[in-house]
């Protein structure tokens, strides 16, 4: 997104540590900041690339705190009996935990970009969890059969393989059962293989249309892919959700809850594209889908389409050519490698010129803003779930306001994933929600009030200092001339000419902060 | 060719003439005023440009099921299939031989005597899968046959309508998938009252506002732009939210969704669409209630009472407002163990406004014997989107070719259930504000997709058959032919059928 700013407006930092930590993690902090200025930038980003090595321990001792997160990284062979224990058995009832559990990994999620020392990490989760997206919007989608296993698809597919290789992690997704629900694969047949799933993981996922695919080449994607079928717990079936798939032949497809329908799955040779391959017993099934994908992976044209959704991502809305030409031979010469890939695009010219290209999504507006206020979740405003046993309560108001603002966490309804330019969300709604609910982060109210004692080092009583001193917090640069000129003269409106800086200390700074939050320059990151 | 002579020997209307040359002479002589039969006077333009009607989508989520609201008059077959929950014929109110309203929509009859409402026999979705999210969903993409079904067509329609205003279209209720993924971004709000800036500790919302539109002006780029549409808009939407009715509405979700909706029309702020979704759930498997009370009769009530007030509540610019319903299916013909009804296809719909053919059920009624069923389902005998097409070509100013990237691999069918802009002209009291907001539409004769239905449903002579009719009634050969996915089958009859996306044709 190109800007323009005239004299005396507020332009972005062009410090490369905060130019760096704007793209890379979710906001710059003042304690972030002054950990890179200390140990050097690309430093860490190295140990960022190594986040096993980055103990994450804020965030895992808030989390513990709390039952409810129990319920995160659960499968359905967890939620299923849990459902049915905490469900009112006399009245045919169960406890629908496979939506609450999806909820609360929004609400984690949340949890993780803002207060996570993993940031590059955090970014990557969300970065695939949208190239590959699987919609949890908790209790229609697919009937809500899906919600059984987006926890799972988040532990076992993207954070499991969000820094390894591309092809291991579409090998997991492929096979996942958030995946077979979610692209109609449980439909698939041996005689009429759903083609839901094979057109994706061409257009969407690997080589994208530019690469000349046919119809055919989806038809035999389909065939291939046509005996996987989610494994519920016989009791799901029991209850009547679904008859129990007739047949002889079931082979376990470790580690999530999958397996090979043997008399669903077609047979015969497949030729997709420039592979091909027979398979003619159950066996070679697996085999060939992971030779199948790690062709696809390795493409040149999918090395491309990856490079060109990193640059969106971390640099600019349309990436140079010569930038994704870069990006795709680091991917190609590594084997998919992502921490090289991620490497190569900050080393890159193009990512050092890019400074205040990206607009905030509403989603990295609102992170940011938390990150910057240094707030938690509000535990006092709980949405309660009554179980037989039990009560299940998280604030669920915190990522119903992004939903409002059409950027809940893993909830696009579509295959594609959120957009990722300017222009996709740039409308009155969203801008009128982004604007009101910087008060609510001000004043606290779905996340924790913020301490101004402790973000701000001195208590300034000049109100031109104390200007001064949050525009350092939020933009690590002073406003411009016009920008601080407008900010005092709000204050001044309601504190008059010389506001008292002791008695409304806290109002002031409120103002303050919440003027800057709105100049368009925090807008961008 | 058309004279002043022919005009004034012909005080009570526009009977007499035809269509093509009451425009032609329209054209030429510039200005004319007209006394209608019921005595309103109308001015037409010199041009064939008109005020276009906003069209609203009344959504009725869950499934509805019409064969309780409009209710075959065959009493004895539908005691027989609906034992626990049929409506006896004395109490209906009578539409047709056929038809009967069921008594909790009394609210409608004044519309349907004054001939602004119509009923549309029996319209669904191409695909019968009977699942809520994937029929919900491509209802409101209605883009059957694309890969990428990523906006909605009313975004769609507003990309092709191309209108300049800051709000466009507005979402009331939780219901965007219509009207998102175009250029142009809705306005969704949950109330009209509630899309406004906070305060913050003293500093006034307008104070915050300003303080916006200053610093944003310091910038340019899309954000910085739109921030500024937004303070606008906001002003339009206060403008709109402190419109005074004096209208009883229904005191319910609906209810207040619909005033709030002729308050942003009545404001005059240039909405082009809106998308109103019913507070309330059609899913009724169970516990309908009864004639009087209970889940059902309420809700119908609901939807009578809300359309009545907004219709009297927007006076004279009734004239240029078309509601229409829309559901994700009908429901199964037979009733359950449970006093309910199951998921199922085809449903009667309801379209009212100034520009409606109405107190007439149009489209055909497929039958209930169970021959005449599909799975037990009432059977489409119309694609929805051959009514919308009609809606936006006939009365929103959208041409043959704009229609066909509205609905992309859709032949729309003649149903003559709307009357074209030119043959409503705008009333002369109608709001100047208003009508300037919306601005006129240019219209062009020789590409209306409608014309021979039009000329007979307004009792002119025909036009010539050679129009550009994209699915002329008469001409081509409809056919019938089987389409089977994952062992569904449906049959779509038409000419040149083809089957929709994911389905295979079964020889």
């Amino acid at each position: 997104m190109e800007s323009i700013w005239g004299s005396g407006a507020t332009s972005p930092s062009r410090d490369p540590i905060i130019h760096l930590l704007n793209r890379f993690t979710y906001g710059p902090t003042k304690d972030l900041v002054s950990q890179v200025n200390k140990i050097g930038a690309d430093e860490w980003f190295d140990r960022q690339l190594n986040h096993l090595s980055i103990r994450n321990i804020n965030v895992e001792s808030y989390l513990a705190k709390w039952d409810i997160f129990n319920i995160i990284h659960k499968d359905v062979n967890f939620l299923w009996p849990l459902a049915e224990s905490e469900g009112d058995r006399s009245k045919g009832q169960i406890f629908y935990c496979n939506h609450l559990a999806g909820r609360v990994l929004h609400l984690y999620t949340l949890i993780q970009q803002t207060h996570s020392d993993r940031q590059i990490f955090e970014l990557m989760v969300e970065f695939w969890h949208n190239h590959l997206n699987i919609t949890t919007l908790g209790d229609e989608t697919k009937d809500g059969n899906l919600d059984w296993h987006t926890n799972d698809w988040n532990k076992r597919v993207i954070r499991q393989h969000a820094l390894g290789k591309f092809e291991d992690l579409l090998y997991a997704a492929a096979t996942h059962p958030a995946m077979i629900i979610y692209l109609d694969g449980e439909l698939s047949t041996k005689e009429q293989p759903n083609e839901n799933f094979g057109r994706e993981l061409l257009e969407l996922y690997t080589v994208t249309p530019k690469s000349g695919y046919t119809q055919s080449d989806i038809i035999n994607a389909a065939r291939l892919f046509s005996g996987l079928r989610v494994k519920m717990p016989e009791q799901w079936y029991q209850r009547g959700y679904r008859n129990k798939p007739i047949g002889n032949t079931f082979v376990d497809v470790p580690p999530s809850a999958t397996m090979l329908h043997g008399e669903r799955q077609n047979y015969g040779t497949f030729k997709i594209m420039g592979w091909q391959k027979t398979v003619s017993t159950i066996d070679q099934v697996l085999p060939a889908i992971k030779s199948l994908l790690s062709y696809l992976a390795n493409r040149p044209e999918t090395a491309q389409a990856i490079a060109l959704k990193l640059g969106r991502r971390f640099v600019e809305d349309v990436p140079s050519q010569q930038f994704v030409n870069d990006i795709a031979s680091s991917y190609t010469s590594s084997g998919g490698d992502i921490k090289t890939v991620l490497k190569a695009v900050y080393q890159h010219p193009d990512f050092k010129n890019a400074v205040g290209r990206k607009l905030k999504r509403p989603g990295e507006d609102y992170v940011s803003v938390a990150r910057t206020l240094s707030v938690w979740p509000n535990f006092t405003r709980l949405q309660k779930w009554k179980g037989m046993t039990k009560e299940f309560a998280y604030p669920a108001v915190v990522p119903d306001e992004l939903k409002r603002m059409g950027h809940a966490p893993l909830s696009w309804p579509f295959p594609d994933g959120y957009p990722d330019v300017a222009t996709s969300w740039v409308n009155a709604n969203y801008q009128l929600l982004r604007w009101n609910v910087y008060g609510h982060f001000i004043q606290g109210n779905t996340w924790d009030q913020p301490s101004w004692d402790s973000l701000l080092t001195n208590r300034e009583t000049s109100l031109d200092k104390q200007i001064d001193q949050i525009a350092h917090l939020l933009l690590f640069k002073e406003l411009g001339s016009a920008d601080r000129i407008s900010v005092r003269n709000a204050v001044t409106k309601v504190f008059g000419p010389n506001p008292d800086m002791n008695n409304s200390y806290r109002e002031i700074t409120a103002l303050i902060t919440r003027l800057i939050f709105q100049l368009p320059v925090w807008s961008l990151r | 060719m058309i004279t002043e002579d022919a005009i004034n020997s012909c005080p009570e209307g526009r009977e007499g003439f035809t269509r093509r040359q009451f425009l032609r002479g329209a054209t030429l002589f510039g200005g004319m005023t007209i006394l209608s039969a019921n005595g309103i006077r109308y001015t037409f333009a010199a041009s064939t440009t008109e005020v276009p009607d906003v069209v609203i989508t009344l959504v009725l989520r869950g499934g509805f099921d019409s064969l309780s609201a409009v209710v075959p008059t065959d009493e004895n077959l539908m005691r027989k299939i609906r034992s626990d929950i049929f409506i006896p014929n004395a109490s209906l109110l009578p539409l047709d031989r056929e038809f009967g309203l069921h008594p909790s929509l009394k609210k409608l009859m004044p519309l349907w005597e004054a001939k602004e409402l119509a009923i549309v026999n029996t319209l669904g979705a191409p695909t019968h899968s009977r699942s809520h999210f994937d029929e919900i969903s491509d209802v409101a993409y209605a883009a059957y046959g694309e890969k990428e079904k990523r906006s909605g067509w009313i975004a769609r329609f507003l990309d092709v309508a191309g209108s300049g205003s800051v709000v466009q279209s507005v979402g009331i209720g939780s219901t965007t998938r219509q009207l998102i993924g175009g250029k142009a971004a809705p306005v969704n709000v949950e109330s009209i009252n509630n899309f406004k800036l906070d305060s913050i500790f003293g500093y006034k919302a307008e104070d915050l506002a300003g303080f916006i539109d200053e610093t944003h002006g310091r910038w340019t780029n899309v954000w910085a732009t739109q921030a500024r549409s937004t303070i606008q808009a906001l002003d339009q939407i206060a403008m709109a939210s402190a419109q005074r009715s004096v209208v009883t509405y229904p005191n319910t979700g609906t209810g207040r969704r619909f005033k709030d909706v002729a308050a942003l029309l009545k404001a005059g702020i240039g909405v082009r669409a809106v998308d109103i979704e019913f507070q309330g759930d059609w899913d009724m498997h169970a516990n309908m209630g009864t004639l009087e009370d209970g889940w059902l009769s309420s809700s119908l009530s609901d939807i009578a009472g809300s359309i009545s007030a907004f219709r009297e509540d927007l006076g004279v610019v009734w004239s240029r407002v078309t509601v229409v319903t829309v559901t994700e299916f009908g429901r199964r013909v037979s009733q359950n163990q449970s006093s309910g009804t199951e998921h199922g296809w085809g449903s009667s719909t309801f379209v009212a406004g100034g520009g409606v053919n109405g107190g007439k059920i149009h489209g055909k009624f497929p039958g209930l014997d169970d021959k005449q069923l599909k799975d037990g389902d009432l059977v489409v005998t119309a694609d929805y989107r051959s009514l919308l097409t009609e809606i936006l070509t006939r009365r929103a100013g959208i041409t043959t070719e704009g229609a066909s990237q509205i609905f992309p691999n859709f032949k729309p069918e003649v149903l003559s259930v709307m009357k074209h802009l030119s043959e409503t002209p705008l009333p002369e009291n109608f709001q100047t504000k208003v009508k300037d907001a919306i601005g006129n539409v240019a219209y062009d004769m020789s590409k209306l997709p409608t014309a021979a239905a039009v000329a007979s449903a307004s009792s002119t002579p025909a036009l010539s058959s050679s129009s550009a009719s994209p699915s002329p009634p008469k001409k081509g050969v409809k056919t019938t032919i089987t389409c089977v996915k994952n062992g569904r089958t449906i049959r779509i009859t038409r000419v040149n059928p083809t089957c929709p996306t994911g389905y295979k044709i079964k020889e």
